[in-house]
């Protein structure tokens, strides 16, 4: 199973994490508003931070082989309303996605190393998404077949 | 008075975690009602069964349907490190395997 973090690696982490390959963020994913502004670019994985569902753009997605990263350091940093309105939104952004058949990537896009996960905890916390574990160990490991 | 239905008696689930840094049960209990709101955070039937403060760890006791989402809801506590390891039906098991 992989992940993506958005800070310098710390050689500590990855022995604990449970995770075979922790990957840089830089150069591998595209952080967009909407999902939409990253169909012309060349990433093939795409982080839109609003979660917006845009049916249109998620099936140019599929056709163009982009997907879309759910990253749980959204969850892990928030919290209160906006971790409320964050839950639902994910929430229904991976059930479009499981219904339009887009496969998607789920990593901790972790900050720092104090919000940096193990696999087990990540599939815990995909379980308050509605992710199946099932479906979220595929959606950790799709890093592997893309890159 | 009649003993209730045996079927309709609480089904518990034992959860073992550890913890990093200060443990303290209000901070905690504040965060999981901010978390699951009034109506799940009762369903959850929460307790804190055992706790080693020397190992640092910690055995909570909750509904069996919501042992899982507890789990997932302990990783996102922000005021102390909570790292769920085990689910089990006794604080035996919970307790002692690895």
């Amino acid at each position: 199973m992989y992940d993506i973090i958005n800070f310098q690696l710390a050689e500590s982490i990855l022995p604990n994490s449970g995770f075979s390959k922790i990957l840089p963020a830089k150069d591998l994913v595209f952080e967009a508003n909407d999902c939409s502004s990253a169909l012309g670019r060349r990433e093939k994985l795409v982080y839109c931070s609003s979660y917006l569902v845009d049916s249109g753009a998620l099936v140019l997605f599929k056709q163009k082989k982009k997907y879309p990263v759910i990253a749980l350091k959204d969850i892990i940093e928030t919290d209160s309303f906006r971790r409320a309105h964050l839950l639902a939104k994910i929430s229904f952004f991976a059930k479009t996605c499981e219904n339009l058949r887009l496969p998607y990537v789920l990593c901790t896009y972790a900050g720092s190393p104090e919000t940096h996960r193990s696999v087990a905890e990540c599939i815990l916390i995909a379980g308050l998404l509605g992710i199946e574990p099932r479906m979220a160990k595929k959606a950790f490991s799709i890093i592997g077949e893309i890159i | 008075m009649k003993a209730p239905d045996p079927t309709r008696r609480l089904k518990k689930r034992y959860l073992r975690a550890r913890y990093i840094g200060a443990y303290d049960e209000r901070k905690l209990q504040a965060e999981l009602l901010a978390l699951f709101g009034e109506l799940n955070y009762g369903k959850l039937y929460l307790k804190t069964a055992k706790h080693d403060h020397a190992q640092k760890k910690i055995v909570f006791r909750c509904e069996r349907s919501k042992a899982h989402e507890l789990a997932g809801a302990l990783s996102l506590i922000k005021s102390v490190r909570i790292i769920p390891e085990r689910i089990s039906g006794s604080i035996k098991g919970a307790t002692t395997k690895p």
